[in-house]
């Protein structure tokens, strides 16, 4: 048995979605862990993967954070190239239409095994399009790993600006980092200073669309990663397919994670499930309401068609 | 005294046909009618009035088989209109694009006529496996350079919407060598099945199916507005061009019949050879050997365009709309496409002409029927890809 396996454990499949096990891991490479989020699991994932030729092109999020229009705002990329995965590191606290390069990393980049990182609801679609695709002809086999990120909200771009410029008191040029963690919303600079939120004052920011979510962990993903329940700069771990797991344990063979078991970290596991309930109680709470004053309940409009 | 013989509907190739021959005591064809039958859908009409951008689109949707065709055409007649430029690569991925559509298209046609010449199940579904493997490749180059295989979106007045990436370069140059040696073997199978064809029969290959009909072309890959003397082309309606006695037949042809320089021209690969390469086969069967060896060609120029090619150049041109009449002509796998389109200053098309690359052949194929053996009438109509 690998090493993965026996630390894997498993959760509660109604919060966390199916899955075969949930481990802590972060990467053990320097030029990784400088620059991303936490315990840099998905950058790793994907440069390993395009260098031993296991994806021919990935889909991420990069921001410029000095762009003179807009800093921060992230754009979908199709990156072919292992070097410039770094770039795309660390998470964006907005909206970044993933999906909408899929075809073209399929059609005009020629990729054949696309890994793709999104959030729940991108994940889901990508998933709905595989089932069914109308205006996806040839995409669907050509999706070979498919990374969840673990999400309670988003954020439009203009919301965003508004917490670090209006709430935080940063400009957006001057950000060099975001997180979300220990109930606030934190705003790192580029000189070093340190803001923060309490989370309840940006909820008026939050995108629409994320209240009807009851999705927490990409539950359609392959692998999910966030950094709930892991220690700061460690990543949660949640591996759903044999794919994934397979690919993380040849990556913890040739010593490019570092695992350890969930029930050795703080916060733990139950902090997931927690925060997943969480988002499935008040969200679920949102869509009675809707469906009580005869609003179209969401994934279920065709139904009503 | 001579019989009416009525094929209804003709099979295997790709539009709506249907033929009416006048025979004698023996069998042979006295005079042919080959008529058009797929309904009129009135493109024309329906582009009056709307923006460029949606007709060249829409115009796609005149078909299913070979929509790139009528995109190109179409996006180089309103370019002529309003004086724009696309620029270098953009033009190369066009030709491109469409040159995958060719591939396919020709391959196709070669699916479509095999149960005229092999009746061996295994020699046909070997030749079938081929045909499919590249066609397969030939739609990939649709795929990727103009972003979706039917109804390509990519392609646009100004250019292409798209450049593609190096690594697709590479794919499409690796797989394009691979069809370049199906196609080979391919092309030997094609030349082996009609000379074995014209043998068993004791057809003389030369003879067989001739016509004396002019042949027009105007470009061996792409198209060139510059070859095609508009003055000199004339669209007449069915009952203008077979006459009253024949009104029955007549009402039955959908569309109008193109002629050049009064008298109905031969279009396709045939007559791309003829005009660029000076040779002059002129037994009907002769299409289906040139066929095979322009798909041949296509994908040749396909490594070339690919060669060419710089991935990271521009591909669209940026562009204001502006009054003006122009022509877009491209050469389909069937032949000489022909778009007109008059915009005035707002981009508004003001009045559009389509002259479909088939419908130059349907009265040559009349001609190439005449005077051959009843039971040889579809054959002879299925070496023109209608």
């Amino acid at each position: 048995m690998s090493e993965l396996k026996e630390i894997m454990v498993k959760g509660d499949e109604g919060l966390l979605g199916e899955h075969l096990g949930v481990f802590t891991a972060r990467s053990t490479e320097r030029r990784i862990l400088r620059v991303t989020q936490d315990g840099g699991i998905v950058s790793s994932i994907m440069v390993y993967g395009l260098e031993e030729g296991k994806f021919d092109g990935v889909i991420a999020a990069v921001a410029d954070p000095d762009d003179p229009e807009e800093p921060w705002k992230p754009r979908p990329v199709v990156i072919t190239d292992p070097d410039e995965v770094l770039e795309a590191a660390g998470t964006k606290y907005t909206y970044c239409p993933n999906v909408s390069v899929l075809k073209e990393a399929v059609r005009s980049h020629g990729c054949e095994r696309v890994a793709m990182v999104g959030t729940p609801c991108q994940v889901r679609a990508v998933r709905k399009a595989q089932l069914l695709p109308v205006g996806m002809r040839h995409v669907p086999d050509k999706i070979e790993l498919l990374i969840g990120i673990i999400c309670m909200e988003n954020f439009p771009y203009e919301g965003l600006k508004t917490m670090v410029e209006q709430l935080c008191g940063v400009w957006m040029r001057e950000v060099a980092k975001m997180d979300i963690g220990k109930g606030k919303f934190w705003v790192y600079t580029d000189d070093g200073e340190v803001k923060s939120i309490p989370i309840d004052e940006t909820h008026p920011f939050e995108g629409e669309p994320c209240h009807v979510c009851t999705d927490y962990c990409a539950e359609l993903s392959d692998l999910t990663a966030g950094s709930v329940g892991s220690p700061d700069g460690w990543s949660t771990v949640i591996v759903r397919t044999e794919k994934a797991l397979e690919l993380l344990e040849e990556m913890v063979e040739q010593g490019l994670l570092e695992v350890k078991s969930i029930e050795e970290v703080k916060p733990g596991l139950g902090l997931v499930e927690k925060l997943a309930q969480a988002k499935k109680n008040k969200n679920q709470k949102e869509i009675e309401e809707r469906k009580e004053l005869g609003l179209p309940e969401p994934g279920k409009v065709h139904e009503q068609l | 005294m001579s019989e009416q013989v009525e094929i209804q509907p003709t099979t295997r190739h790709e539009g709506h046909g249907k033929l009416v021959l006048y025979v004698d005591d023996e069998g042979y064809v006295e005079r042919a009618f080959y008529l058009n039958t797929s309904a009129i859908r009135g493109f024309e009409a329906m582009a009056k009035g709307r923006p460029a951008e949606f007709v060249q689109v829409a115009v796609m949707r005149i078909c299913g088989i070979c929509q790139a065709t009528h995109g190109t055409a179409s996006a180089e007649a309103f370019e002529r209109a309003m004086g724009i430029e696309p620029p270098r690569d953009g033009r190369l991925l066009r030709e491109l694009c469409a040159l995958g559509n060719r591939i396919q298209s020709h391959v196709l046609h070669q699916l479509l006529v095999l149960d005229d010449f092999v009746e061996e199940e295994k020699e046909k579904v070997e030749a079938i496996k081929r045909i499919q493997q590249i066609r397969k490749i030939g739609q990939y180059v649709v795929d990727v350079v103009g972003g979706e295989g039917i109804h390509p979106p990519n392609i646009r007045i100004g250019g292409m919407a798209e450049n593609i990436s190096e690594s697709a370069r590479k794919r499409l140059y690796r797989r394009l060598r691979e069809a370049r040696e199906l196609m080979e073997e391919q092309h030997e199978f094609m030349r082996e099945i009609v000379e074995r064809f014209a043998e068993e029969n004791d057809l003389d290959l030369d003879e067989f199916g001739r016509h004396d009909q002019p042949f027009m072309a105007t470009h061996p890959t792409y198209g060139d507005p510059e070859r095609l003397d508009l003055d000199r082309v004339v669209e007449v309606l069915p009952i203008e061009y077979y006459g009253e006695e024949h009104k029955e037949e007549a009402y039955e042809h959908n569309g109008q019949i193109p002629l050049y320089d009064g008298v109905p021209v031969e279009v396709g690969p045939r007559s791309r050879y003829v005009v660029f390469d000076g040779v002059d086969p002129r037994g009907v069967l002769y299409i289906h050997i040139l066929r095979s060896q322009e798909t041949l060609a296509a994908i040749d120029r396909c490594l070339n365009i690919l060669e060419e090619l710089n991935t990271s150049g521009k591909t669209l041109a940026e562009w204001e709309p502006r009054a003006g009449t122009g022509v877009g002509v491209h050469e389909a796998p069937r032949g000489t496409n022909v778009h007109i389109a008059t915009v005035n200053e707002k981009g508004i098309v003001e009045d559009y002409r389509i002259i479909a690359a088939s419908t130059w052949n349907f009265p040559v194929v009349e001609k190439a029927i005449e005077g051959e053996h009843q039971e040889y009438a579809e054959v002879i109509m299925r070496c023109y890809d209608i």
